[in-house]
């Protein structure tokens, strides 16, 4: 080919996909390789665990890949966001004995607890503290960058009850990291 | 505060509109604790933009993805952390391509071994096998026995292998020998007289034969027909059939089928076909600290087994049975299954077996290797070819 694959849009891609056959592995493999970290954070930061993220990240790109056998997938990047979510709310209602060991943990002892990990580790300790929709509303705003009207339109929710947990979660988190913050700080 | 406060967040957050933002930033101008406040904010705003940056999908998923849609997968040649270097891999070996080809195989011998066992062939001279059965009138050509194949003799009692004869094959009468009696045509020209059987067994490397039947001289002449090598003679071959039930809280049911053949009476050797359930404790993020959870997860393995069984110590057709299994999940999971139990033979063909039963499965969460034990009762049946 004259033009590398990642000069195409995705659109593009699914279009060359379903005309030649010959390079659909490839053309699969630059679809997965452009979205799978962002899908990857999405899951890992809304399930707080790695074995399902890895699982969800998974069996989102082969249901992705089954789709497209008979279905022509216009935005990859929602398609692929809302199979994932799916999938991790199947996932959260088969955890009835989720148990949350760290839920509600008050931030001294957080700080007792994560003080000497790195901050990125601190982040994501915190942020398994917050509600899943609170949780699930900041990943989508923070990591994925998604307007407000977006994430109400991906989650069903009303735009103000989106900004509202947003609001939370980012509170939340902040008062769990606020004494290791002023610790550096000081 | 609080009014202040979300509006540092709307202002960070790109949404305050721009009439807030001059009285925002005059207040805070003013209050040191709104300038902590929009510190802090921004803190954990530029901490999640490092986060962001830090989540890589691991390199192992676009294979194991390719591989289950079909399509050929190269990886390119990466480096990985240990954390997320993928299991050996087994996945690869065990695909369901070729489980259904060792299905296929063990399907195709077994089938053919048990058509073997059942044909009426006469039984060969010279064989070291030698036991005969007939039914039918008296004008069996009885083949000759080169007596010199035989390892030993012994007057020993047994009647179960005669138990596995089929029923309308009446055994002759096998006199009793001794390793110094040469004659060839013994079988044959000892059927005439002595009014009773003797019992006799002669022990080959792998087997032990037995004919034990008293009858008559008229019996014997009136039931000889035709020589058959009976079904069992040269097929060693066992289909196995359990399950385990669970003992314990985090314990799970496992259905088992195995394919076995015996090496000689107390050892046996074959493949066997799992697929339960077990737990796992899965961790949370980097260090699992604060999430812990008991999940179950479904497993199909396929594992090499080796069985012993303790004839020695048999009673009234019990004996103590063990078992050991190694093999492999689909996923590429290491599983290991211990058996101890007793097996009891009503019918040469059927024997059911009970026991204790104890499965390891190790499987990797987070960065290290972990094992699910499943305890359970095991029972089944053993169905002989």
């Amino acid at each position: 080919m004259n033009h590398p694959l990642t000069s195409y849009t995705d659109e593009e891609l699914i279009v060359l996909m379903k005309t030649d056959s010959t390079i659909v592995a490839e053309i699969f493999s630059e679809l997965y390789d452009r979205h799978k970290n962002r899908i990857y954070a999405y899951t890992l930061r809304v399930t707080v665990s790695r074995d399902d993220a890895r699982d969800i990240l998974q069996e989102t790109f082969i249901r992705f890949y089954q789709s497209l056998q008979t279905t022509f997938i216009a935005n990859v990047g929602a398609y692929l966001l809302i199979t994932a979510r799916n999938l991790c709310l199947n996932q959260k209602r088969s955890q009835r004995n989720y148990e949350k060991l760290s839920e509600d943990i008050p931030a001294e002892e957080f700080l007792i607890r994560f003080e000497h990990k790195d901050l990125i580790t601190q982040l994501s300790k915190a942020l398994a503290c917050v509600d899943f929709d609170q949780r699930e509303a900041f990943v989508l705003r923070y990591y994925h960058t998604l307007e407000y009207e977006e994430i109400a339109e991906i989650t069903g929710q009303n735009i103000n009850t989106i900004r509202n947990r947003v609001w939370r979660a980012k509170e939340k988190i902040k008062t769990l990291l606020a004494p290791i913050i002023k610790e550096i700080s000081a | 505060m609080n009014s202040y406060q979300q509006h540092i967040h709307e202002y960070l957050d790109g949404t305050l509109p721009a009439h807030m933002q001059e009285e925002l930033f005059s207040e805070m101008s003013m209050n040191e604790e709104l300038r902590e406040e929009f510190s802090l904010q921004l803190s954990v705003q530029q901490k999640v933009s490092a986060d962001v940056a830090t989540i890589v999908a691991p390199d192992d998923i676009k294979e194991n993805v390719f591989t289950q849609i079909g399509l050929p997968f190269h990886s390119p040649i990466t480096s990985v952390s240990d954390a997320l270097l993928p299991l050996p891999a087994f996945s690869g070996f065990f695909s369901i391509g070729s489980i259904a080809f060792i299905a296929l195989i063990t399907g195709v011998f077994s089938t053919w071994f048990f058509l073997q066992g059942n044909n009426t062939t006469p039984i060969s001279g010279n064989s070291q096998k030698i036991i005969a059965y007939s039914s039918g009138n008296n004008n069996a050509n009885i083949p000759a026995v080169n007596r010199s194949t035989i390892s030993t003799i012994s007057n020993q009692s047994s009647t179960k292998n005669s138990d596995r004869i089929n029923s309308n094959i009446q055994p002759i009468v096998i006199p009793p020998l001794t390793l110094s009696d040469n004659q060839s045509d013994g079988i044959a020209s000892k059927i005439d007289y002595g009014s009773t059987y003797t019992e006799t067994i002669y022990n080959s490397p792998l087997h032990n034969y037995s004919v034990q039947h008293n009858f008559s001289n008229s019996q014997i002449h009136n039931n000889l027909s035709f020589i058959q090598t009976p079904y069992f003679d040269e097929n060693n071959l066992q289909l196995r059939f359990a399950s385990i039930s669970p003992i314990g809280a985090d314990a799970h049911s496992v259905f088992i089928a195995q394919g076995m053949y015996e090496l000689d009476e107390d050892n046996s050797i074959g493949v066997e076909y799992s697929h339960g359930s077990y737990s796992r404790t899965k961790q949370e993020i980097i260090d699992g600290e604060e999430l812990s959870q008991k999940e179950n997860k479904k497993f199909t393995a396929i594992s090499a087994t080796y069985r012993h069984n303790f004839i020695s110590l048999k009673v009234f057709d019990i004996m103590p049975t063990f078992q050991v299994s190694l093999g492999g999940t689909t996923t590429g999971q290491p599983i290991s299954r211990y058996s101890l139990g007793v097996q009891w033979t009503p019918e040469s063909r059927i024997s059911l077996t009970i026991g204790a039963d104890v499965s390891v499965l190790g499987y990797t969460s987070e960065n290290s290797w972990n094992t699910s034990v499943n305890t359970g009762i095991v029972s089944g049946v053993n169905i002989r070819f």
